[in-house]
């Protein structure tokens, strides 16, 4: 039951990473500039990531799925607020959809289904027999730590670029 | 402002790879409510004193 917990934790942060890996890729490919809102949203990602890391390296906490949690609900808020500003055809969309969708749109789904895995996850956790999964660092916990370090070093750096340290409010 | 959030979640990142767990904690709940405040920043007039 552990080293599924640990698995499916991996696999969760794996699947953020490549969703902010494929933003970046929309974004060099179709050239065009991140809005604040959309920043906002890749900022939440890297908050629910951060949790989940917390998990792997602290042993597996309730508090840690909270902050999940709570970060994917600020994410969704902030894509609800984006959907809100384009919903009247008169204004458009931003960007080029994907599928037939919006990216924004694309971004709630991501984070309405990472509520839906916490609360999985949540689960699994509830039925195993162990209080605290005993957290181990090894050579995969040290390459998911490196990808997240390298994908947020990537975030700082571009953000920083587009709208400095203090900017883009 | 958001760089600068993003450069909190990289001090956060390092504080987890040096186990301090409840300053990690307690940064990624600072961040959460600094991005609450932009996203009401951005909604609303609250911060928009003139």
């Amino acid at each position: 039951m552990l080293t599924l917990q640990r698995t499916l934790n991996i696999l969760f942060i794996l699947v953020l990473c490549g969703v902010a890996l494929a933003s970046y890729t929309y974004q060099y490919v179709t050239k065009i500039e991140p809005c604040p809102l959309c920043l906002m949203q890749r900022l939440a990602l890297s908050g629910i990531v951060i949790a989940l890391l917390m998990n792997l390296r602290f042993g597996i906490k309730i508090q840690n799925y909270g902050l999940a949690i709570l970060s994917a609900l600020l994410g969704r808020v902030v894509c609800l607020r984006q959907i809100g500003l384009h919903v009247c055809p008169e204004i458009g969309s931003f960007g080029i959809p994907i599928l037939g969708f919006d990216l924004y749109l694309w971004s709630f789904f991501v984070f309405t289904s990472s509520i839906f895995a916490c609360a999985v996850l949540l689960i699994i956790k509830g039925y195993s027999k162990q209080e605290e999964y005993p957290p181990t660092w090894g050579i995969v916990e040290k390459v998911v730590f490196v990808l997240v370090f390298l994908v947020t070093l990537t975030n700082t750096i571009t953000t920083y670029l587009e709208c400095g340290l203090f900017g883009c409010l | 402002m958001i760089a600068a959030l993003f450069l909190i979640d990289l001090f956060c990142l390092i504080l987890v790879a040096l186990k301090k767990q409840n300053m990690a904690f307690s940064l990624l709940i600072i961040n959460l409510l600094f991005c609450f405040l932009m996203l009401l920043h951005h909604t609303t007039d609250l911060f928009n004193i003139q």
